[in-house]
């Protein structure tokens, strides 16, 4: 099986993808620490 | 293009470790990883199905046969939470890390070693959870939903906890790196609209899973502190309120049943054009119908509260809310049948457990249907109908979906073909027995059979006994699937090429079968006419 690559390995692009990377996982792991922290406030709040 | 070049040995200079430990243990490699997933969860399968034969056994016919009814109740526990958070879940896992990667064009996950964390969490979780059954007390009994002040009874409720606490990390790292590679490993070309339904079905999963998984765990700990540091989260006598927990599960649970069905409408959409010859109705109607779901499945929770007592305005609110879930679920299943619509069909056995799933899920979703209405589910509320309906959901829905992948995938993963008769004798018995097993059970919940129960009044007995046997049989029948796979994987003479079905399409079929350790890594240069939705946008 032939197949075509780019000639880039992914070493060139590497520092953007680990950027894109380091930011995806700050932007998630907030996601997290609001759902579980709002789980607390929303049962405080409703009793 | 210009700048093209063409190889053929996929980068493949460093093969996979030859030490086991090294391999296997220390793995960062997202298809091992993907295999310890796909082997974990056909392990936990054959476990919580025990559970389920020691229930059907109790249940073959009235009067207490085999077990104390406190035993009983640890095993319909025990048997819920090893199928959803130890099979179903790590299957979509599994073959989330050996696909995902190779459909985007990725070299691997984006945090690798996280995912090996990721994976090797499980284990020790399960491992708690299962020896809770050992210990003076016994396991949960108080059902996987883990109601207080129920479950707050229990011994063993630090480790279930703690279990439950390990299962969500492992599922929120996991998702995690499923969107981390989504986002940033793609393949220069490989647009968001030009992935595969499947790649899609797992990104909406994945943010489900962040949003959902932080708000059990919240649960489960006020759960622990209510039992253990004396606050009164659920405690009415200390100001608390026990429906207050049921909310906030259901806040969880609801969109976990999303969470086990849409990777199984990816796979389907995946599987269904390859044999039909013919690309996807609606590319973009299935891709935003699954992220409709995905909205709606956070506003329906309180659907399963009816019978709690909830003010009438609330009811029917989740009454029309879950309602409107058929309706992106309809266009999914319609789109999947005007896919086959004069398509050159064959019928492989990833298609018949295709085609099984798209009867049968609809069956499950029509009952769904009638469960969210308000009246009739205080007929049906905790009986035998709502076991009928979500068994029918993700026993003919997801098991379904992950064993079509898994008969779809085999080849590429192995190199081998496996042996389509025995494949179409698992199929056939597969889609026999369930029926047998699940579809009285529907009756016997109309008649008012209330689920959980050990014994039961004679008036059920016959349906019973027909599902016990359809119980047995469907049990043994996966029996035939374990021989499948060993024999695909280690003795089959038949090899597999490079593309293995006639009409499969996309990047995980330009590379060698078996799938070389190591692909992608260099970017592939995208194809549009080499990938199932290249010319969507044309």
């Amino acid at each position: 099986m032939k197949q075509e690559t780019t000639r880039s390995p992914v070493a060139d692009g590497d520092d953007s993808r680990r950027r894109g990377v380091r930011r995806t996982v700050t932007v998630l792991v907030a996601i997290v620490a609001f759902f579980f922290l709002i789980s607390f406030v929303q049962i405080v709040l409703m009793k | 293009m210009s700048h093209a070049a063409t190889h053929d040995h996929h980068d493949d200079h460093h093969g996979a470790p030859k030490n086991f430990f090294q391999r296997w243990v220390m793995s960062t490699n997202h298809k091992d990883i993907g295999t310890l997933y796909l082997i974990f969860a056909l392990t936990m399968f054959f476990i919580g199905g025990s559970f389920a034969m020691g229930i059907r056994a109790e249940l073959f016919k009235p009067g207490m046969q085999l077990m104390q009814p406190y035993f009983f109740n640890q095993l319909t526990t025990m048997h819920a939470l090893v199928m959803i958070f130890g099979a179903i879940m790590p299957a979509f896992v599994g073959l989330g890390n050996w696909m995902i990667p190779l459909m985007v064009g990725a070299p691997d996950m984006a945090l690798p070693r996280m995912n090996n964390l990721s994976f090797w969490i499980l284990p020790f979780a399960f491992i708690l959870m299962l020896s809770t059954l050992f210990m003076p007390g016994g396991g949960p009994a108080g059902g996987w939903t883990m109601y207080p002040p129920l479950a707050l009874q229990s011994d063993s409720l630090a480790y279930v906890v703690f279990a439950v606490h390990l299962m969500g990390i492992s599922s929120i790292m996991g998702a995690i790196n499923i969107i981390a590679t989504i986002l940033n490993m793609r393949a220069p070309g490989m647009d968001l609209l030009k992935m595969p339904v499947f790649v899609w079905s797992w990104l909406i999963t994945a943010f489900l899973l962040i949003a959902v998984m932080p708000v059990l765990a919240g649960a489960v700990t006020m759960l622990l502190t209510d039992k253990y540091f004396g606050t009164n989260f659920f405690n009415p006598g200390g100001g608390g309120d026990p429906v207050l927990y049921q909310h906030i599960f259901w806040f969880f649970g609801h969109p976990e049943v999303y969470i086990m069905i849409l990777p199984a409408f990816g796979i389907i959409s995946e599987v269904v054009p390859t044999f039909a010859r013919k690309p996807i109705f609606g590319y973009k109607a299935m891709v935003f119908a699954i992220a409709c779901i995905a909205f709606l499945s956070f506003i329906v929770w309180a659907h399963h509260m009816f019978a709690v007592g909830l003010p009438l305005g609330a009811e029917i609110f989740f009454m029309y809310a879950t309602m409107l879930i058929s309706v992106p679920t309809g266009v999914k299943v319609f789109n999947w049948v005007a896919t086959m619509w004069g398509g050159s069909m064959t019928f492989e056995t990833p298609m018949l457990f295709s085609l099984a799933f798209i009867i049968l899920f609809t069956i499950g979703g029509f009952s769904g249907l009638m469960l969210a209405l308000v009246p009739a589910d205080f007929q049906y509320h905790d009986t035998y109908f709502v076991v009928a309906h979500f068994h029918y959901v993700l026993v003919t829905g997801a098991l379904f979906a992950i064993i079509s992948a898994a008969y779809y995938w085999m080849p590429k993963w192995t190199g081998n073909m496996y042996s389509e008769f025995w494949g179409k004798v698992h199929f056939w018995n597969s889609v026999i027995w369930v029926n047998v097993l699940f579809f009285p059970q529907h009756f016997l919940g109309l008649a008012g059979m209330p689920r959980r129960i050990p014994d039961y009044n004679v008036a059920f007995a016959n349906f019973n006994m027909i599902s016990s046997i359809g119980g047995f049989l469907f049990g043994a029948t996966q029996l035939i699937f374990i021989g499948v796979l060993i024999h695909c994987a280690f003795f089959s003479k038949k090899k597999a090429t490079d593309r293995v079905w006639e009409g499969a399409k996309g990047l995980e079929w330009t590379v060698p079968s078996p799938a070389p350790h190591h692909t992608f890594e260099v970017p592939p240069v995208i194809n549009d006419d080499e990938l199932a939705h290249g010319h969507v946008n044309d």
